[in-house]
C-alpha cells in the first residue's frame, strides 16, 4: 500500500466516517480528509483529486452510485471502494457498473478492507 | 450463549409468536432486528409487548424509509435516558447525553440494520429493497390513514425502553 495516497471517506454518518478515518489512519494513512455527502464528495474529487474514495451508498443530496458516475467523469484513475450496510447484488452490480473498483459491507471487516486497498493500492 | 440461541430465547420471552395478522415481511424484520441489537448494540435486553397500532405521535423522530416493493418506513422512539443508553452501549463514544451525536449513532444503527434487512431478503431472493437516506425529524406521528400496518416493537434495557416502529406502505 503507498501509505502516501490521498484518500477521501464520504459518509453521512459522522459514526461511520470517524471509524473510517481511524482505521485508515491506523493502516498508516496520513492523507485522508471526509466529507458528508455525494455532491461534496464530487466537489472535492474535482478540486483536490484523491487518488482513493471510500464511498456509501445511502447519503442525503446526492447518492453514492450516481456521486462514482460523475468523479469516473472527472478523474477515471480514481480508484472507488463502496462501504455501504446495503450490500445487494443490486446495489453493488450498480456501483461496480458506474466505475467502483469493489464493495466492502458494513459493520467493516478491516481486514477485507486492508486487502482491498493492498490490491487497488498496490 | 451463542447469538442465535439468545436471539430465540428472546423472542420466545416475548409476545412474539403469538402475533396474527402479522405479514412475514414485518415478522422477519423483528427477527432480525433482535438479532442486530444483540450483535452490535447490547444483548442484555427484552422485548416488551409487540402491538399492531392504529396510531402513534412523538416527539423526536429518527427515521429511514425502505423503498421497493414491498416499501416501509422505519423510525425509532424513547425516552432520552433510553435513547442515550442505547447511543452509547452501540458507538461507545461516551455519549451521556441527547445530543448531535446521540441521534447519529441511533441513525447509524438504523441505517446498519435496516441495509442488513435488505441484504438478507435479497440473498434469500425474496424482494430486492433499497434505502433512503436515514432522516431526524421533530414531531411526528403516524397513522393507518397513510401506512397499511404499523407495528412497534419496544426493546426493554436496564437504561429504559427504546421503541422501534416499521410501518408497511405498500
Amino acid at each position: 500500500m503507498n501509505r502516501d495516497t490521498k484518500i477521501l471517506v464520504c459518509d453521512d454518518s459522522i459514526l461511520a466516517r470517524k471509524s473510517l478515518c481511524s482505521i485508515l489512519e491506523n493502516f498508516g494513512y496520513t492523507d485522508v480528509a471526509e466529507v458528508s455527502n455525494g455532491e461534496d464528495c464530487v466537489n472535492y474529487c474535482r478540486d483536490n483529486r484523491p487518488g482513493i474514495v471510500l464511498l456509501d451508498i445511502v447519503m442525503p443530496v446526492k447518492d453514492g452510485v450516481t456521486a462514482t458516475r460523475e468523479i469516473m467523469e472527472i478523474n477515471p484513475d480514481t480508484k472507488i471502494v463502496i462501504v455501504s450496510s446495503v450490500g445487494t447484488q443490486t446495489h453493488i452490480k450498480e456501483a461496480i457498473k458506474a466505475g467502483a473498483k469493489d464493495f466492502v459491507q458494513k459493520p467493516i471487516d478491516e481486514e477485507l478492507l486492508k486487502q482491498i486497498l493492498e490490491n487497488i493500492d498496490g | 450463549m451463542d447469538n442465535k440461541k439468545s436471539v430465540s430465547k428472546i423472542l420466545e420471552a416475548s409476545n412474539y409468536s403469538q402475533l396474527e395478522n402479522m405479514s412475514d415481511f414485518v415478522k422477519t424484520y423483528i427477527e432480525k432486528l433482535v438479532y442486530n441489537i444483540s450483535m452490535y448494540v447490547d444483548p442484555d435486553f427484552s422485548l416488551g409487548s409487540i402491538e399492531i397500532l392504529n396510531d402513534f405521535s412523538g416527539k423526536c423522530e429518527l427515521s429511514q424509509a425502505i423503498t421497493g416493493v414491498p416499501s416501509a418506513y422505519s423510525c425509532v422512539e424513547g425516552r432520552d435516558e433510553a435513547l442515550v443508553g442505547f447511543a452509547e452501549h452501540y458507538s461507545h463514544l461516551g455519549i451521556t447525553s441527547f445530543d448531535v451525536l446521540a441521534r447519529e449513532a441511533i441513525l447509524d444503527f438504523l441505517n446498519l440494520h435496516n441495509g442488513l434487512f435488505v441484504v438478507m431478503l435479497s440473498k434469500n431472493n425474496i424482494c430486492e429493497l433499497s434505502l433512503d437516506a436515514p432522516r431526524q425529524n421533530g414531531n411526528f406521528s403516524l397513522d393507518l390513514a397513510i401506512y397499511k400496518s404499523i407495528t412497534v416493537i419496544p426493546v426493554m434495557f436496564s437504561y429504559g425502553t427504546v421503541k422501534f416502529f416499521l410501518c408497511e406502505t405498500s
